[in-house]
């Protein structure tokens, strides 16, 4: 066991300890859900929409049916008797398309063979036959008066801030009348009666990109239906909440259905909730046999993308730079079906104003349905398209007021335990003394060349932690060792070493004695969903207390064992102190108790809305970057020289854990300031291919990066940590795109910015006509 | 996952092999090198095979960079890291280097051929406006016998060459010749990318003249395209800023390029000027000695 030195309060907490799953993932040796296997097992592949809208008139099967290894073909028509739609929030998500088509890429028939190959054969030899309806393919479209409407019909839906269910098949709603599938406001003051007393008003236009979160590892599953049992391995980022979809979808207990999500190849929220899995699961049903399902990237990529969005942003000051009051609307292309978009609108709005002093604010946020693939969860959660506009039109402030943008932030951030949402949790954070650690790396590390460089800085706070139900549980072996269950996925951001760590050093022992199993419905512990950040904070204070509570039942058994009073025990390493000098290990504990060399300890811990974790959010996750770029002025091409990065958070259970999100983070940021946009012409994408989309390579890793913690312990996790692996991302195209702006002196309108549209800014030629608007025909 | 239609598959174990079963199985087969082009596109089924014949063993015979007077071979197996690597190479042509640095990523180079890219024959290439710029020649052997052709023959159009189906490009042949330098210069949307567009330029003095300068261009057209207008302008010209603008603006109107997703046409033949002009000044400071 390390021991502690001057200054540390920690044995295992707040240490760079080796991850446990290092060494497997870079020998290829660790199991991901696609290397599964299952005797008997059928593999399925996905026949398609080609078209955007369009009724389905009828679907041959025939042809397909009578090919060598094909077991079966499976339509809309075969799920009879099933629930057959999905989604936690909306459940307007039908497995098989029936009726209607509403994207490009929406799963409509299900071929399902003895292998990938002969499934892969036989999809072109399904006849699915159309008759075209006419699309909206931009959220544009689908707000003009009279559009045609995505979803007919309402599904009733779960209220995004109670979270309470969605009734099982009584959800037969009232007929739409437009698009919106969501909209979310918030309001105080007076904003209108600002305008005309403020000494600047300044406006802006951003557009936000459609993104692919491109998870390496592409979406898949194993499942297994059998005897009213149904068993599924997937890419699940939230495991417990596609169990109760499933569970809903079949009519089953919770219990008798289990999720297991193995080590995630990537997943940056687009593996959050249902996807996969119900393809999956009824192909299994209909055929009797275990059917995996693997989906290349394309498909990958209209299965989930993120929203795209329209932000305007007004904001009002007075002569002093204080903000008096800020309005904007947001505007997202949700693509075809709900999915979580209603909850990323409705975070967008509480985002997108910035960790600032507002008192007048007026926000309106929609979620349109379009004739796009399905947009969800995305790495920062909403805040990336609404910071990138807000704090873009500071910037332009500052210019406008001619005060320095740090200062003028400086005027207008929260200070600590100020409230930036009216009657919510104050902010755990000291945003300017980020700020201020931001401004000095950037000085300090400035280049001597200043020739077309500028650096350019943003911030933005996240209500994160979602909402706070999580459990965990220790079981304390009989030789001592440690297993820890939890629900929470390990899909690459570190939690395996982050619990280890939290339940090593609660319980006193080595850390190389516990180990961590996460993510199986039907034995670790419950938790909600692996998203928002939570893990470090709120499984971790679940962990915590299963730990407290298994130490509290073995000095209860240590004292009955040893003829004590449990008051007389004193904590030692792995063990206890008994009175008078003796010490007892926990695994003699187990053994002297269970009178065997045998049995096991269990800690429980639980977490809810109550205490610490009562106010909402649990915590403020803080995005505080800074980068310096140096522009081409003949090519447009932008090099990001400088990267700051400050993680606010609270403590680092593992500092280089906490700074390696970050800088994942900010990299997945500066692929969408600089790369990254799926494009539609038409009905389809033009880029579904990582080929022609594009994200970040090593060597467009900034030249220099400073990535700073500040840890004040003022989070409510363990030893006052906070989240961490979002922040970075939320500010930094709202960065780059000021840079530029400083640079060339004209405002970039969208991002990301490619070589074309900061040539395009620098010669005022009037907008990109090849990546930036949709109407213009192309070649090739 | 995506699976590619069925397919045989055979190991060539030397040259005279692989010509034989190229012989054998005619145009429903194709040889495969680094396979980052082919694979891709029997994966999406665009490229629909009978039979596929690794020539990955032929690293041995046709692996290989020999600087010869007058001549530079460059065999087809040779993978972009022993280009990148070869410090012969760079010295008689460091537009390989600079090109090597730009192409994809070390995974790509430690597989991908010389050979390979040149039959792939994308427009957007790098070392195919690298061999077009340097005038190299490409010697294609089949059952009847070997030929040699120019880089203007050897291109047909997209993907297209004149290597036949039941013949392998053996080599590719540079002249050199003395008091010459080169350069390469491309634009990319990001690290790795194919080009928006890319340059090559070589120059040769003699005294303070240009006795003879290149340029090949790179995603501006059906297949990287050399511009001798600008090598009758500038021959026999004194290297001037004002030398270099001419020759940038005849590159811009001598070239083709497309509107896509990786930019527009106007665009495109900015980058064409621009880029042209980079490349002929820093193959000309290499000339005189500026190490850059």
């Amino acid at each position: 066991m390390p021991d502690l030195e001057p200054g540390q309060t920690h044995l295992h907490a707040g240490r760079s300890v080796l991850r446990p799953d290092l060494i497997e993932k870079v020998t290829g040796a660790a199991q991901y859900c696609v290397d599964i296997r299952r005797s008997g097992m059928l593999h399925a592949k996905i026949v398609r929409s080609r078209r955007a809208h369009a009724r389905i008139a009828s679907i041959d099967t025939s042809a397909a049916r009578a090919m060598s290894g094909v077991v079966a073909v499976i339509v809309a028509s075969d799920l009879a008797g099933l629930f057959a739609r999905f989604g936690h929030i909306v459940p307007d998500h039908e497995i098989l398309a029936s009726g209607k088509v509403r994207y490009y890429g929406e799963p409509v028939a299900i071929v399902v063979a003895d292998t990938e190959a002969a499934a892969s054969d036989a999809l072109d030899y399904v006849d699915v036959d159309y008759e075209d309806l006419p699309a909206v393919m931009s959220a544009e479209e689908a707000l003009a008066p009279g559009a045609p409407l995505v979803h007919e019909e309402q599904h009733r839906r779960v209220d995004v801030d109670s979270l309470s269910p969605v009734e099982t098949g009584a959800d037969q709603g009232e007929l739409r009348t437009s698009n919106v599938a969501h909209e979310a406001t918030l309001e105080w003051g007076d904003v209108d009666s600002v305008w005309p007393v403020a000494a600047a008003v300044v406006e802006n236009r951003m557009h936000y990109p459609m993104l692919y979160a491109y998870a390496m590892e592409p979406y898949n599953a194993v499942a297994s239906f059998d005897e009213g049992r149904l068993e599924v391995d997937s890419t699940a980022q939230h495991p417990f909440m596609v169990r109760d979809d499933l569970a809903r979808i079949f009519s089953l207990p919770l219990a008798a259905v289990t999720v297991r999500a193995p080590y995630l190849g990537g997943g940056y929220g687009s593996k959050s909730y249902t996807k996969v899995e119900p393809l999956a699961a009824v192909a299994s049903w209909r055929t009797g046999r275990p059917v995996k399902l693997v989906l290349d990237v394309e498909e990958s990529i209209y299965t989930t993308r993120a929203d795209s969005a329209e932000v305007h942003v007004r904001s009002a000051f007075d002569d002093q730079g204080h903000i008096l009051a800020r309005e904007i609307d947001i505007v997202m292309d949700s693509g075809a079906y709900a999915d979580n978009s209603p909850l990323v609108v409705a975070k967008s709005v509480n985002r997108s104003f910035g960790p600032y002093r507002v008192p007048n604010l007026r926000v309106r946020g929609r979620s349109v349905y379009t004739n796009t693939s399905p947009a969800s969860s995305y790495r920062g959660f909403g805040a990336p398209q609404g910071v990138l506009a807000g704090e873009t039109n500071l910037e332009q402030a500052a210019d406008r007021l001619g005060i320095d943008s740090a200062e003028l932030r400086r005027r207008n951030l929260v200070r600590p335990g100020e409230e930036i949402l009216h009657g919510k949790r104050g902010i755990d954070a000291d945003l300017p003394a980020d700020l201020e650690m931001v401004v000095g790396a950037l000085r300090e590390h400035a280049p001597e060349d200043q020739s077309w460089f500028a650096s350019a800085m943003a911030c933005s706070a996240s209500d994160a932690g979602a909402f706070p139900v999580s459990t965990a549980t220790v079981r304390v072996q009989a030789d001592g060792s440690v297993i820890v269950l939890s629900g929470s996925t390990e899909m690459g951001q570190g939690s395996r070493s982050a619990l280890a760590q939290i339940a090593a050093e609660e319980l006193r022992v080595e850390l190389r004695v516990v180990t961590v199993r996460q993510s199986d419905t039907g034995a670790t512990a419950y938790e909600r969903t692996t998203g928002a950040s939570r893990t470090t904070t709120l499984t971790g204070l679940a962990l915590q207390r299963a730990c407290q509570d298994a130490l509290s039942k073995l000095r209860s058994m240590a004292a009955e064992v040893k003829g004590c009073s449990a008051d007389e025990i004193a904590p030692s390493p792995a063990g206890f102190a008994l009175p008078g000098g003796d010490t007892i290990s926990y695994g003699e504990v187990v053994r002297s108790w269970f009178g065997a060399a045998a049995g096991e300890v269990t800690g429980i811990g639980l977490l809810r809305r109550e205490g610490a974790t009562a106010k909402m959010p649990p915590f403020w996750e803080i995005g505080m970057i800074g980068v310096g770029c140096r522009i081409d002025p003949a090519t447009g091409a932008i090099a990001v020289e400088q990267l700051v990065t400050v993680g606010d958070v609270g403590f680092a259970i593992n500092p280089q854990a906490v700074e390696a999100q970050d800088l994942g983070a900010a990299t997945q940021g500066l692929g969408c300031a600089l790369f990254e946009e799926l494009l539609y012409d038409g009905p389809q994408l033009m880029n579904p291919n990582i080929v022609d989309y594009r994200v970040p390579r090593m060597r467009d890793l900034p030249g220099r990066i400073d990535a700073m913690l500040a840890e004040r312990r003022d989070g409510v996790g363990p030893y006052g940590a906070k989240g961490s692996g979002e922040g970075a991302l939320n500010p930094i195209a709202a960065a780059v795109a000021t840079a530029v702006a400083r640079v060339v002196g004209r405002w970039p309108d969208r991002v990301p910015l490619t070589p074309e549209r900061v040539w395009r800014l620098i010669n005022e030629t009037g907008p990109d006509d090849t990546t930036g608007d949709r109407s213009s025909p192309r070649e090739g | 996952m995506q699976v590619p239609a069925p397919f045989e598959y055979e190991r060539a174990t030397g040259v005279d092999d692989a010509i034989a079963l190229l012989d054998r199985l005619g145009s429903a087969a194709r040889l495969v090198a680094g396979g980052h082009s082919l694979l891709p596109m029997m994966k999406l089924r665009l490229a629909n095979l009978e039979y596929l014949i690794d020539i990955n063993d032929l690293h041995g015979e046709l692996g290989y960079i020999e600087v010869e007077p007058g001549q530079l071979r460059v065999g087809s197996m040779t993978r972009h890291r022993e280009l990148l690597e070869s410090d012969p190479l760079a010295e008689a042509f460091p537009i390989f280097r600079d090109a090597e640095r730009v192409i994809a990523d070390p995974v790509v180079r430690n597989r991908g051929t010389i050979g390979g890219s040149l039959c792939q024959a994308d427009p957007s290439e790098d070392l195919s406006a690298v061999c077009t710029t340097l005038d190299a020649s490409c010697l294609i052997r089949g059952s009847s016998g070997s030929r040699e052709v120019t880089m203007a023959e050897f291109y047909r159009g997209p993907y297209e060459t004149a290597v036949g189906d039941d013949e392998i490009l053996i080599e590719i042949r540079i002249p050199v010749r003395p008091n010459g330098s080169s350069a390469y210069e491309k634009v990319e949307r990001r690290a790795g990318d194919w080009a928006v567009v890319s340059c090559g330029a070589a120059v040769w003095m003699d005294g303070d003249v240009i006795s003879d300068a290149r340029v090949g261009l790179a995603a501006v057209g059906p297949n990287t395209t050399g511009i001798p207008a600008i090598s009758e302008a500038l021959r026999g010209k004194v290297p001037s800023e004002d030398l270099y603008a001419e020759a940038g603006a005849i590159a811009a109107e001598n070239c083709t390029p497309s509107t896509d997703m990786r930019g527009s046409a106007e665009y495109k033949r900015h980058l064409a000027n621009e880029l042209t002009r980079r490349a002929l000044r820093r193959s000309t400071a290499r000339i005189h000695g500026q190490g850059v």
